[in-house]
């Protein structure tokens, strides 16, 4: 499109040459006004692109004038086309800001390199102003932003506040204007703090790297708070043009990290005094599994003594009836060589009864940690023959029979032979304990019956003990007719401290005990049930077990 | 003079009376250990003609109302029927018989039992010793003593004169 030219002209012969001169060169005009208010006039229709402008004009307007108020209006360029060369028109002329001065006559050459160079210019004016304007309302824009987001934002030089938006200035309780132009010392708790922070940052600012750092700072109410620093110089060559901070407030994020420091501190030390308590209890419950297993010895070997009593009562009578024998006889002149014989072999074979039982008692409280290959039937008819004066006194008649031999105790007396059906591989003493024990149940438990008077003084007791070959096992059953246990008891009576013995009888260790050793130290199982007279315990062991 | 109130030794018994106990008291020995019985068997032989011996008291009672038994000497514990069983059976048919326990250590709750049922005494086992023929010879004399008494009476002859 050509550009358009507007031509500000009184001498009509004039402004017809120059229009023609303006077609030939290729520019539209837009139209010749003889007068200041017609080209403004014209101006307002059709904007011209260039304003050719004589001074001298018909109207009330000048062209100066006129220039004046179209470079006021609408920044359009103007060229003078004038016959005047005083110094003071051109004075006037200069303050309109003319893009060029022709003189007339007018040379046309002239006018052309003058038209060019206006063209040129002003477009190079306009792209310039409308650069200009946008990059205000960026600014514009971007100031806004700054100020209107929710984290402190700064420009510092020489740690003095050239600019901060609001947020900033909210965080410390100030207002904008506070802070504008002042040092930051004022929002530092101590001048050990402005200085410390001072080095540290302005020495990462220099080698042009963020300086993010969190820090306590004061509030004008003097309160303190956190803040997360992020500062990063302009140019890093040059700190005096300064640097641009993020401020954060991070008080409630610490607060929380505190909160989360102290609270896991806590679930440590509780996690400590758990694993604590968790130690102590356990050792407790090894002291008190020690001091049961020893309390279980002991009435093991009170329940011993009390068989030697009742074993060793019936030899010492007899050695008292043979001792007081031999004087008496010999008062009565009757001594002689054969009856000394008699009575020293008979005397020597009770001694060897009671020897005998001691050296069971020995055996049985030998503390034997190690296991061993031993009999079961052989043990059992050993716990038998212990007790046996024990029974007997009580009235009460007991039988072992093995159905892996088909033998019954005590009539073929102990089974010496250690068959490989029955033997197993433990602790024989803690074995023999668990029989000592059972025995011992069912005697109290007949005694029991007959002080309750369930059962006839007389009425003779009844203990059993059966073995049973079962594959890989063997079964150890064991049977009274004691009355048995109370239904509710039944699944009680292996627990620690229950007995249904009377006050100062039983310690409810016994059967404890018996589980303990079966179950843990012999790999067996216990098991307790009613049969038709009394109470079942049913043992079983895995044979050879190692 | 010696009497049966002032002998102060005593085997002083045996010197005594001896041979007139002797003749004429029979003993009852109850025990169901055989050797102890027979031990038993053997000192009582010695002191007196006549023993008899059972092994449990169903036998000792049979024995006592089929012979004229004159003291009992019985265990406790034994089978079938025990000592105080025998002995309270014993009482009721002849309550003047002294009956003798022998007793083992561990029997005191039966000899609270004996007590009550008014036994003569009791002889703590291992026994044999003087103290258990003093006791013997004591019940043998007493018995003899209410014999003699009840002759007396049948008879009409003070008592004293037989002393």
């Amino acid at each position: 499109m050509n550009d358009k030219v507007l031509i500000v002209e009184d001498e009509a012969v004039l402004s017809m040459q120059i229009k023609y001169e303006l077609l030939q060169m290729g520019y539209s005009v837009t139209g010749i006004s003889d007068t200041g208010e017609k080209a403004l006039a014209s101006i307002a229709i059709e904007m011209p692109d260039i304003v050719l402008m004589d001074i001298t004009l018909k109207g009330k307007l000048n062209g100066i004038e006129t220039a004046d108020l179209i470079h006021k209006q609408h920044n359009i360029p103007i060229i003078y086309m004038t016959a005047h060369s005083e110094k003071g028109i051109i004075e006037m002329a200069k303050l309109t800001s003319p893009y060029g001065y022709l003189l007339k006559p007018v040379n046309i050459k002239e006018l052309q390199i003058t038209l060019d160079v206006t063209l040129y210019k002003s477009k190079i004016d306009k792209e310039k102003t409308e650069l200009t304007g946008r990059l205000l309302s960026m600014t514009h824009q971007q100031h806004i932003i700054l100020d209107n987001a929710s984290i402190g934002i700064s420009l510092i030089r020489e740690r003095k506040f050239i600019w901060l938006n609001s947020k900033l200035a909210e965080i410390f309780g100030f207002t904008r204007e506070d802070l504008e132009g002042q040092n930051t010392r004022i929002l530092y708790p101590s001048q050990e703090a402005y200085e410390e922070f001072g080095k540290e940052a302005y020495c990462k600012l220099a080698k042009g790297v963020v300086c993010s750092e969190e820090i306590e700072m004061v509030r004008r109410d003097g309160s303190k708070l956190w803040c997360k620093y992020s500062g990063k110089a302009i140019n890093s060559s040059d700190l005096s043009i300064g640097s641009i901070w993020i401020i954060e407030d991070i008080t409630y994020r610490k607060q929380i990290e505190e909160e989360l420091k102290r609270k896991n501190e806590q679930l440590e030390q509780i996690n400590k005094e758990l694993k604590e308590a968790a130690l102590k209890e356990y050792r407790q419950r090894l002291e008190k599994e020690e001091m049961l297993v020893q309390q279980s010895k002991m009435a093991a070997m009170g329940e011993m003594i009390r068989a030697i009593a009742h074993q060793w009562k019936q030899p010492l009578n007899i050695l008292g009836l043979i001792v007081q024998e031999i004087r008496d006889s010999y008062e009565y002149g009757e001594l002689d060589k054969t009856q000394i014989d008699t009575t020293v072999n008979e005397s020597l074979k009770q001694i060897h009864f009671m020897s005998n039982t001691i050296e069971d008692f020995q055996n049985f409280m030998k503390p034997d940690k190690e296991k061993q290959l031993f009999s079961v039937q052989k043990a059992v008819g050993e716990m038998f023959s212990l007790l046996s004066a024990q029974m007997k006194v009580n009235n009460i008649s007991y039988s072992f029979t093995c159905h892996i031999h088909n033998k019954t105790f005590p009539e073929t007396e102990e089974c010496d032979q250690e068959c490989e059906q029955c033997v197993i591989s433990s602790n024989k003493n803690e074995f023999k304990q668990v029989i000592l024990n059972l025995l011992t149940n069912s005697k109290d438990a007949i005694l029991d019956r007959r002080e309750k008077g369930l059962m006839k003084k007389t009425d003779e007791g009844n203990i059993m003990i059966d073995l049973y070959d079962d594959y890989d096992k063997i079964i150890i059953e064991q049977s009274d007719n004691g009355g048995g246990i109370p239904q509710e008891h039944i699944l009680k009576v292996f627990d620690t401290y229950f007995t249904t013995k009377g006050t100062g009888k039983g310690s409810g260790i016994g059967l404890y005990m018996s589980k303990v050793i079966i179950e843990q130290h012999m790999g067996g199982s216990i098991h307790a049930s009613n049969g038709e007279y009394g109470a079942v315990f049913t043992v079983k062991l895995p044979k050879r077990y190692f | 003079m010696v009497t049966a109130e002032n002998v102060s030794d005593k085997s002083g018994w045996k010197a005594l009376f001896g041979d007139e106990l002797k003749k004429n008291t029979s003993i009852l020995c109850v025990e169901d250990e055989a050797i102890i019985l027979e031990g038993l068997k053997i000192v009582l032989r010695r002191r007196f003609n006549k023993v008899y011996t059972a092994t449990n008291g169903k036998e000792g009672i049979e024995l006592f109302n089929n012979n004229k038994i004159d003291i009992v000497i019985t265990d406790i514990l034994m089978p079938i029927m025990d000592g105080l069983e025998m002995a309270s059976k014993i009482k009721k048919s002849s309550p003047d018989t002294p009956i003798l326990i022998l007793s083992a250590l561990n029997e005191e709750p039966f000899l609270k039992k004996a007590a009550a049922l008014g036994l003569y005494d009791y002889i703590a086992k291992p026994y044999c010793d003087d103290d258990f023929f003093e006791i013997l010879y004591r019940a043998a004399f007493e018995v003899h003593k209410r014999k003699n008494m009840a002759y007396a009476a049948s008879a009409g002859i003070e008592i004293a004169e037989l002393l």
